[in-house]
Order: structure tokens, then sequence, then C-alpha cells
């Protein structure tokens, strides 16, 4: 019973409440009531998803748009597989650089093994993806032929129908000369009858050629499958030859022993010379130190994945998130604490919290680039190169750019709700702290900030989300790597895959937007001290 | 006040007035208040809701200045609130982000600066104990009844050690037996610590059952201090014997009397000053169209 209460108490203040009727079926209370709570919390959404994701399998074939149909669930997973491929082979590569020793020759010894596997499969992947191929081209032919020949047909006859009746009527028209004027309306209404009947065989025409294009269209789930299988195998050999040369001849640890070889004899040549330019010599060895050097600490160049973008976009969003809330907090309570102060910020916030990100950061961006004309040998940017964790997200003006617009839209829900919370503090607590006689920062600290630290918190969760949802298109404006950057670059790219990868981006931005959202939710249930839900 | 039954007097209002709004059309809610409360006295300030007792204890806080007259307190005036005029409010103004220890220990923290912390913890300690709330020590107040709240709010006016208290209806947002338990409780804590208290009440029996003077407030606006009714039962008093003497009959039936007759005054007083109401109606008495019609 116990452990029950701590969980559903735990489940509440998590903000989790659909778990909790499964926590009191567990523990065997009331079941009628739990089921019927779980059915419509539990059952229902999920229902609801399952629903939406059929609907969505039917609709999005059917509008085909330049890179392709638009992708079905099924499609959008596969996208998903394919991002996370490319990134857990980046990965590899990147340790597989810097493997020593035994490590690194087991590894290769692994790699060249698996290639050998891979090529074979492959050989076998590429004969079926052919067989495939021309069954389905003969069977495809099959299918389209009576389209072909119904479209044909038509086609044709509609081109000799226009042929002979211009032909015909140019002879009628010619002995036409001598006739008179009855003779001539006869004319006139039968050319009219032959436009009519031309263009209503072009349009039996086009509708064939529709059909025909359609059953053109159609796609074997064999052959596609053959495809996927081919194309996977080959992604995997590209992969591999790869891995086998970053692993192998290109490793460090290799390159590293053929720069000191060479440092080595460079030296013994210098110091053993008898003849020649030794000024030369002495050079070339301290060429070769410094070229050692060089390569002992180089790392591979690894291509940004989209897991790290998400890391980066993270870090930015807190930034800004952190700008925000420093700006925002001590002058919202400066105008909660003051009407004066609050009369003088009023035209600011009612004038700036509609404008949008996409003007901020415009402004944002010119104004940093004015601050840091030469960015990598700015103090800022220099300092924040030396953080241990953030200096392998390369922080650039960009990043800072899109920080400050993060913080410039995200600050005002902060602001007000903390104007709002300092202003509703109970006229009897202020009683209180006037007859203890609290000093100004005693009253602030002691009574007129926790008052207003749940209001606080709900603007701080509101800020979050609305930056969360700024820094995105920010991404996008300014190619600072990011998830904004991850959807431009799919969406320049043009192609199917990259056009299903943007609906990943969609899942992933939603569920980190959900988990923030959660986490801020969490925290404002912590510093509230009435028990009223913070939803 | 003719009667000043101790001594010298220790707080006292002369002459006091105030009203709200602009100088020329102000409306005094209390005129020509005077009241002198001997040191170790108990007094009860009895009147209607809306009588302007919430402000007369604001006075004597100090929270508000009269705008006429002056508020002394051992001779010296009063122009700021301080902990040595405790006050109790009606709505218990803890701060629900504190435990009942924590609302405690801030006022005690503040008021003696000098205290370690060891001996702040055991001065807390001994206050929530006077009022049984040990075991509700780290409750936060919204866990609390509303007794329970009203005895935290009053451990904490005690804790100040204040040379007067200043009870603002303690206890009429209770209901009746928690309110009669702690009418016990405070007197009890009277008679031990002996402390000159100003309670503001809307109940005779309470008053007779603390007081040692009981002064009626007329009715507002422009309500004043009437004569006091003197509380001679001797004490300590038992509310079980009280009730079956006949001096505490014939006060309660006094006072109440007189009370009834001040709202009858009010009533007369009132009907006389009737301000005429314009003559404002509607045009048009049908529904707007956007109601469904009947």
């Amino acid at each position: 019973m116990e452990i029950k209460y701590r969980l559903l108490k735990v489940i509440d203040t998590a903000g989790l409440s659909f778990l909790s009727p499964v926590v009191r079926l567990a523990a065997g209370e009331e079941p009628r009531k739990q089921l019927k709570d779980i059915g419509r919390w539990i059952i229902v959404p999920v229902f609801a998803m399952v629903l939406f994701a059929v609907l969505w399998s039917i609709i999005a074939p059917r509008h085909k748009t330049k890179s392709g149909e638009v992708p079905t669930p099924a499609v959008v997973l596969e996208a998903w597989d394919g991002i996370s491929r490319f990134h857990d082979n980046e990965s590899a590569k990147e340790e597989g650089f810097q493997l020593t020793g035994d490590a690194r020759l087991s590894e290769l010894k692994q790699a060249v093994a698996r290639l050998s596997e891979v090529e074979a499969l492959e050989v076998v992947a590429n004969q079926r993806l052919k067989e495939v191929r021309e069954s389905t081209d003969t069977e495809k032919l099959k299918i389209i032929a009576p389209f072909k020949r119904a479209y044909d047909a038509k086609s044709n006859e509609y081109r000799d129908y226009r042929k002979s009746s211009a032909a015909r009527l140019k002879e009628l028209g010619d002995t036409l000369l001598k006739k008179g004027e009855s003779e001539r309306l006869a004319y006139l209404a039968d050319m009219r009858a032959v436009e009519v009947k031309t263009e209503k065989l072009k349009g039996e025409r086009d509708a064939l050629k529709v059909e025909l294009e359609a059953a053109e269209e159609q796609t074997f789930p064999d052959l596609k499958e053959a495809l996927k299988v081919s194309t996977l195998l080959g992604e995997e050999k590209q992969f591999l030859i790869k891995y086998i040369d970053l692993v192998g001849e290109s490793s460090r640890e290799f390159k590293l022993a053929a720069a000191q070889e060479t440092l080595k004899s460079s030296r013994r040549e210098f110091l053993t010379s008898i003849e020649g330019d030794l000024y030369k010599l002495c050079g070339n060895v301290i060429k070769n130190e410094k070229f050692t050097e060089t390569i002992g600490t180089s790392q591979y160049a690894k291509p940004w994945t989209l897991p790290k973008q998400i890391v980066r976009s993270l870090f930015c969003v807190f930034t800004g998130f952190l700008l925000a809330s420093i700006i925002a907090i001590p002058i919202g309570i400066l105008c909660g604490l003051s009407n004066t102060f609050m009369a003088a910020m009023t035209p600011f916030i009612a004038l700036f919290k509609p404008v949008s990100p996409l003007v901020w950061l415009p402004i944002v961006m010119i104004i940093v680039g004015g601050f840091m004309p030469d960015p990598d040998n700015h103090w800022l940017i220099v300092a924040l190169a030396k953080v241990p964790i953030l200096k392998e997200y390369k922080i650039d003006p960009m990043f800072l750019s899109s920080a400050i617009t993060v913080a410039l839209c995200s600050l005002w829900a902060t602001l007000v709700n903390t104007a709002l919370g300092v202003g509703s503090i109970d006229k009897d607590h202020l009683n209180v702290a006037r007859v203890l006689r609290l000093g100004f920062f005693a009253r602030l600290f002691k009574i007129i900030i926790p008052t207003a630290l749940p209001l606080i918190f709900a603007g701080l969760r509101i800020s979050l989300g609305v930056g969360w949802m700024v820094l995105v298109a920010a991404e996008i404006l300014s190619t600072s790597e990011g998830i904004g950057k991850f959807v431009n670059d799919m969406y320049t790219n043009g192609s199917a895959e990259s056009f299903a990868q943007i609906f990943v981006v969609v899942f992933i931005v939603g569920f980190i937007g959900m988990v923030l959202d959660r986490i801020m939710v969490f925290l404002q249930r912590l510093v509230s001290f009435d028990t009223s839900p913070a939803l | 006040m003719s009667e000043v039954t101790t001594g010298t007097s220790f707080l006292e209002l002369d002459g006091v007035a105030i009203g709200f709004g602009p100088e020329k059309t102000r409306t005094d809610i209390l005129r020509d208040v005077n009241l002198e409360v001997g040191e170790n006295e108990f007094v009860a300030i009895i009147g209607f809701s809306g009588s302007g007792k919430s402000t007369l204890v604001s006075l004597l806080a100090g929270l508000e200045r009269p705008t006429e007259g002056e508020v002394r307190m051992e001779g010296v005036e009063v122009t700021r609130p301080g902990p040595r005029r405790g006050v109790m409010f009606q709505s218990y103004s803890l701060l629900p982000w504190l435990s009942v220890f924590g609302n405690i220990e801030l006022a005690v923290k503040q008021v003696f600066p000098i205290f370690s912390s060891a001996e702040v913890r055991k001065h807390v300690d001994r206050y929530i104990e006077m009022v049984n709330l040990t075991d509700a020590c780290d409750k936060a107040p919204h866990e609390l009844s509303g007794g329970m709240r009203q005895r935290v709010s009053l451990a904490r006016t005690l804790a100040m050690q204040p040379d007067v208290l200043l009870l603002d209806e303690p206890l009429s947002a209770l209901d009746a037996l928690t309110r009669a338990v702690l009418q016990d409780e405070i007197l009890q804590i009277w008679e031990k610590e002996k402390k000159t208290v100003v309670l503001i009440t809307n109940d005779v029996d309470e008053a007779i059952l603390l007081a040692d003077r009981i002064i009626p407030l007329t009715m507002g606006p422009e309500a004043t201090l009437a004569d006091a009714f003197p509380v001679d039962l001797e004490r300590p008093r038992d509310r079980r014997t009280l009730i079956d003497q006949s001096a505490y009959q014939r006060l309660k039936a006094e006072i109440t009397s007189y009370l009834v007759g001040l709202n009858k005054e009010a009533r007369k007083l009132r009907s006389k000053t009737l301000v005429a109401m314009p003559e404002v109606k509607p045009k048009d008495f049908k529904l707007p169209s956007m109601m469904p019609g009947r």
C-alpha cells in the first residue's frame, strides 16, 4: 500500500496521470472504474493514433510530388532507419580511425571478412534483382498492353480523322468559289461539326493516356523489395570499403607510424650526412616533427549526423532559454514591484512580443556579426571552444544568433508571468512582513519570490515551448547546424528519401518538445505549494 | 471612557479618525475614537461586521496611519508596524511554501537576530508545543485544518514575544467546536503569560469568556467606541460553570440588547439618509435576438 501511494505521488508529480489507473488496478482498487479509466486514457488515444496512421497510409500515396509520393508511415519508419544507419556508420568510422594495436587489427580482419560476405550477398541480390526486373518487365508489359492498344487505336483514329477531314474540307472548299451563300453556310456548319468531333476524339485519347500512365506507374512489391535489398547491400559495401581504409592504411596509428618512420630517417640523414645541404636537411626534420604531431592529434572528419544536430539544437535552445530567463525574471520582478516600471515596460512588451523570429534573426545576425568581425579569434568563441563538451558542437556566431533569437521570442511569457506572480502577492503576507519589519531583500526572497515562483515556472514552461518552436525556424534561416539545418538540407536534396526524413524530424521535434514540456511541468509542480494541478 | 480599571494606559487611541477618499469628500470609517488599554489588560472590542473593526486593528498595529488623532504606545506615537505589537490576522496569513516550523522560524529569526540556530529551534519548538502542534511541526499549511492553521498563526504571534497582542477576529472563520477549543487555549495561555491583549470579535460569549472589558463599536460609517462593559467575573474562568452564573447571563443580556439597539438605531439612521435612486429604466424589454426566445 505504501508503495502504491508513493508511486501515485510520483506519477502525479511527473504529470503522467494516465498511468495512475494502471497502478490502482494492479493494487486491486475498484477494478471496474480503473478499467474504464484505462479505456479512456490509454486505449482510446492508442486507437486514435492507429486510426491516424491508417488514414495517413491511405491518403498519402494519392498525392504525387516532385519528390515522389507523400511518404506513408512505413516509408517514414524506413527513413528513420536510414538516418540511424548513417549515424551508426559514421560513429563506427570515427572510432575505427582511432583504434590502435590488436584491437585495430582484429577490427580490420572482421571488416574484411564481412566485406567478402557482403560482396557475395550483393552478387546474389543483383542476380535476383535482374531476374525480378525481367519478370516484372514482362508482366508490366502484359498489364499495360490493353491500355496501350486502346490508346494507340484512339490516337490513330484521332490523327486519321483530323487528316482526312482536313483534306476533304480543303477539296470541298476549292469547289465552293462558284457556289452561292447557302452552300457556303452549309460548308461552315460542316467545318464546325468536324471541329467538335476532333475535340471529342482528342479528349478520349487524353483520358486513355492518363489510364495508360497510371498502369505504367504500377509498382511491384517484389521489385521494390529486391531493389531495397540490393541498395542496402551496396550501401554497406561502400561503408565497409571506407571503413577498411580507415581502420587500415588510413588509420591514425598507421599514418602515425609512417610519419614517425619518415621523421626518424630524416633525423638520421641530418645527423650522419657528410655532404649535401644541412640547412635543408635540418629544416626537413623540423617539418617532419610538426607533421607527426599533427597526425597524432588528427580526427576523422565526421559529418554532422542527426543525433549530433539534435544535441546542438538542444544546447542552442537552452542557451537562449537561459538568456531569456536571466533577462525576463529580474525585469518581471521589477514590473511586479513597481507600477511605474510596469508602465514604462508595457509599450515594449506590447510592441515586441508579436514580432516573428524571422524578423529578429537577420537583425541579430548582423549585430552579432558586427561584434565579431573575425569570429575565429573573438574571445567569446575562443572561450566557448575550450568548454569540454560544448567544443565538439562548433559554437559559432550563427549559434549565438539563433540562441539570441530564441531568447528574444521566448522571454515575454516569462516576463509577463513573473510580473503577474509578483503583482498578485497576498496583502496579508505583506502585512506580516511589515509587522516583522523585514528588509527589502528579506521581503523579496522570503515573501515575494516564493509567492511568484509557481507563476514564474508557468512562464518558463511557455518560454521553453516557444523557444523550441522558434529555434527550428531560426536554424533553417541561419543555416546554423542543427535540426533546422537538417530539414533545410533534406528540402534542398529533394529526393523521395529525404522527403520522408523531414517527416521523421516532425516526430523527433514533437517528441523532444513534449519531453521538455513534461520536465517543466514537473519542476512547476515541485515549486507549487498548493495542490491544484498545473496543467 | 469613564472607567479605566487598570492603572496607567499602555496603548491608547486619542481622538483618532480615519477615512478614505479625497480630503473634501472624505467618508470617515472611524471618527473620534478614544481608547485606553492598561498593561496586561484583556480588552475585547465587539461590533457588527463592516463597522470598521479590522481598520481599528490596523491602526493599533501601525499598518495604517490615522487621518486625525494619534495612536500611542507607552506614550510614544506609533508610526509604523513592528514586532512589539503582534497581530494575529483573521485569514491566518501563513506563508504556504513554508512548514509550520518554517513559518514560526521566519518570525523568530527576524525578531531575535541574536539567537543561535539552536536557540531559535528551542524557541520555536516551545511555542509549537504551547499550541499543541508538535506532531504537525513539518506539515505545510494546506495540509492543516482551519483550527490548526489559526493555532500556527497564534504560535507565530506569541513567539515574537510582543508587548501587545492584537487579535483580529481570529476565530470567526472556524466552526463552533474548534472555536470553543481555541478560546480555551487562548484563555489558558493568557492566564499563564499575562499580556496586553486587544481582541476584535463579533461573538458576545467569546468576549465575556476572555476579556476584562468589552467595548462595543457603533455601526459605521463614522463608527466610534461606546461605553465599556466591565467584566467582573472571577478568573480563572471555566465556560462550563460560567454560563450558569447569573452575572454572566445578565452581562450577556445587557450587551446583546445594547448591540441590537445599535443595529435598530443604525437602520433608522439609514432610512433617514436614504439616497434617492436615479430613475433609469431600459427602454426595450424584449430579449436580444441572439438569445433563444421563450
